[in-house]
């Protein structure tokens, strides 16, 4: 864990939290695009030639939702996500470690908790395909709070214990 | 009791620090565990309630916000405002104010205003002898007409939780965004006037025809955007992809300040500002859920029959108890806790749901610029480097209390233009 007021250490591509790091980033940034890219092909079709498509709108959720956990284990990479720090700002230092340690805790209880269920729940659709889209099963979608949030845990755990160093957090 | 270990479990957990959205989880699944639901209803929740096209909305404004700032739409909308508003007394304070309500035709986000126009405009302010306080309050306040101002991500998200349409909740933002954009910049002028802050050379008509030519491309697009939206061309999020691809289009191709390489990076930057409210959002939705099982929209309602307030005393009722809220919890956190709670208010009480919504999205976004939990003012505080404490907001934030109880006391300003295009 990286000390109280040390300045973090940047991430490079070799070391394991900056290849994360790109591998999050790569699936946000590319689910993402490929949601942008689907509807807007959505909506040319349906003006340009009154066609619409059903399947396109059905991938572009998911996709998102694939975007939005990627960047939620990308979020806790960096710590950017919105917590209130005004009243732990006040704390002295000992019992903000004390703290720190304790939300890490909490949290990885948390994800691992929801990441288990989540895994059932995937496992039970393993066999039901998307409503418009042959061939892809439900898992694809499901499978994303499982991983995003495993991940996460792992990393924080990995965290707790000073196996990974953290990128450049920009928000408190 | 079962509120009240969720309640109490949430407010400890966000005192120590711990992220929103993880507060809510872990107090959601510690009540869920103790009170025996079933826990497989927080990851279906987590996926499921983000599973939705009107969502998809969020990263499509998002983005348009983003590739505005990096492909020179934003800078040309500063520069716009500056031609008109530069010369009174606090100009660069008006030119922030204005510029967000441009802004905010495009963007949907006050994140995003905030970190834009005040990343643009606090360091100029400070340079200008204006107060890290004052330069910091005027940003934080001004990028609040982001979400009133169509398009409005809150506005989104209020419409897919309640089922309103979303064209029609745009729409009503429109006159209380401008009421408050012309409220900020008279108190601006006030307070410019009291503390001598300066002003530029008045610009000539020439140059400022100049300026709106080139400014142009980004001034036309909320009418594209939004225009269509009210002529029932496209739905809120197709015309979130329409934003990205004009502001695509006009970056790359008009103002050439968004090289092709740099698309990757944008892309990236959208997505980390999507997940992080939505990742709230989906949180909020179980402690919501929850909430509402346990019977507290009952006790809520219980609560204001005993009081016997009639309608407009609800109202009164909501704006003080968000307002509250507000001060403790943050925005979008508030809304989807709270949004599920009043709904079943508004036929109880006689109420319109369109002045309900703009009263309860605008009290909530008071909350994002007072502290202590306040996202724009950690916005714009930490790109001007002034401590919370040193902000100048309250008179801003009784600018903004104030259209909220005009729209209390005066339905019309939310109803009224909704109805007058068709779609109230």
């Amino acid at each position: 864990m990286t000390a109280q007021g040390e300045p973090p250490a940047p991430p490079t591509d070799r070391d394991a939290t900056g290849r994360l790091v790109r591998l999050a980033a790569i699936i946000a940034g590319a689910a993402l695009a490929a949601c942008v890219l689907l509807t807007s092909v959505t909506v040319v079709l349906r003006f340009g030639f009154n066609v619409s498509l059903a399947w396109a709108q059905e991938a572009g959720r998911y996709l998102f939702v694939w975007s939005v956990y990627a960047g939620v284990f990308l979020a806790v990479i960096k710590n950017s996500h919105i917590r209130v720090t005004v009243i732990a700002d006040l704390m002295p230092p000992s019992v903000r470690r004390a703290a720190e340690i304790l939300i890490k805790l909490v949290a990885i209880a948390s994800f691992l908790v929801v990441a288990w269920y989540g895994a059932l729940l995937a496992l039970e659709n393993i066999d039901r395909e998307f409503y418009t889209v042959p061939f892809l099963t439900l898992i694809w979608f499901y499978a994303s709070v499982p991983v995003a949030l495993t991940a996460s845990a792992l990393y924080l755990l990995g965290d707790l214990v000073g196996v990974t160093r953290r990128p450049d957090s920009q928000a408190g | 009791m079962e509120i009240a270990v969720l309640l109490g479990a949430f407010g400890l957990l966000l005192l120590i620090g711990t992220p929103v959205a993880v507060a809510m989880l872990a107090a959601s699944l510690l009540n869920i565990l103790v009170f025996g639901l079933p826990p497989v209803i927080s990851a279906e929740r987590l996926s499921s309630a983000i599973n939705s096209f009107p969502l998809l909305a969020i990263p499509f404004f998002i983005l348009a916000g983003v590739l505005m700032n990096r492909g020179g739409l934003t800078q040309r909308l500063v520069d716009v405002s500056r031609a008109f508003v530069g010369h009174y007394r606090g100009g660069t304070a008006q030119v922030n104010v204005l510029a967000s309500i441009f802004f905010s035709g495009v963007s949907g986000s006050a994140s995003a205003d905030a970190a834009a126009i005040g990343s643009m405009l606090i360091p100029t302010m400070k340079r200008e002898g204006y107060s890290p306080g004052f330069a910091v309050g005027v940003t934080a306040a001004s990028a609040t007409i982001g979400p009133i101002i169509p398009p409005s991500i809150v506005m989104v998200i209020y419409g897919s939780m309640t089922n309103m349409s979303i064209g029609a909740l745009f729409v009503a933002g429109l006159v209380p965004g401008l009421m408050i954009g012309i409220g900020l910049m008279v108190v601006v002028s006030l307070l410019a006037r009291k503390h001598g802050y300066p002003s530029a050379e008045r610009v000539v008509w020439r140059q400022r025809g100049r300026t709106m030519l080139y400014a142009l491309p980004a001034l036309i697009a909320p009418g594209i955007i939004v225009g269509g939206i009210v002529a029932g061309l496209y739905t809120a999020t197709e015309a979130g992809v329409i934003a990205c691809l004009y502001a695509l289009a006009i970056g790359l191709l008009v103002y050439r300040e968004l090289p092709l390489r740099s698309l990757w990076g944008v892309l990236i930057e959208a997505a980390e500002q999507t997940a992080i409210p939505v990742f709230i959002l989906a949180c909020a939705s179980i402690f919501g859920w929850l909430l509402t099982i346990h019977g507290f929209g009952r006790i809520v309602i219980d609560l204001l029959n005993a009081l016997d307030l009639g309608p407009l005393g609800v109202l009164l009722f909501l704006v003080v108890v968000l307002t509250l809220i507000g001060l403790f919890i943050e925005g979008l956190a508030a809304l989807i806790i709270f949004v599920p709670l009043i709904v079943p208010l508004i036929p109880a009480f006689g109420l319109n749901e369109l002045q309900v919504a703009m009263i309860i999205i605008m009290t909530i976004l008071i909350g994002t610029v007072t502290p202590p939990v306040g996202l724009q003012l950690y916005i714009a505080a930490s790109i001007g480097k002034c401590p919370i404490n040193q902000v100048v907001i309250w008179p801003f934030v009784g600018v903004m209390l104030a259209v909220v109880l005009c729209l209390v006391f005066v339905p019309g300003l939310a109803t009224g233009l909704p109805g007058w295009v068709g779609l109230g």
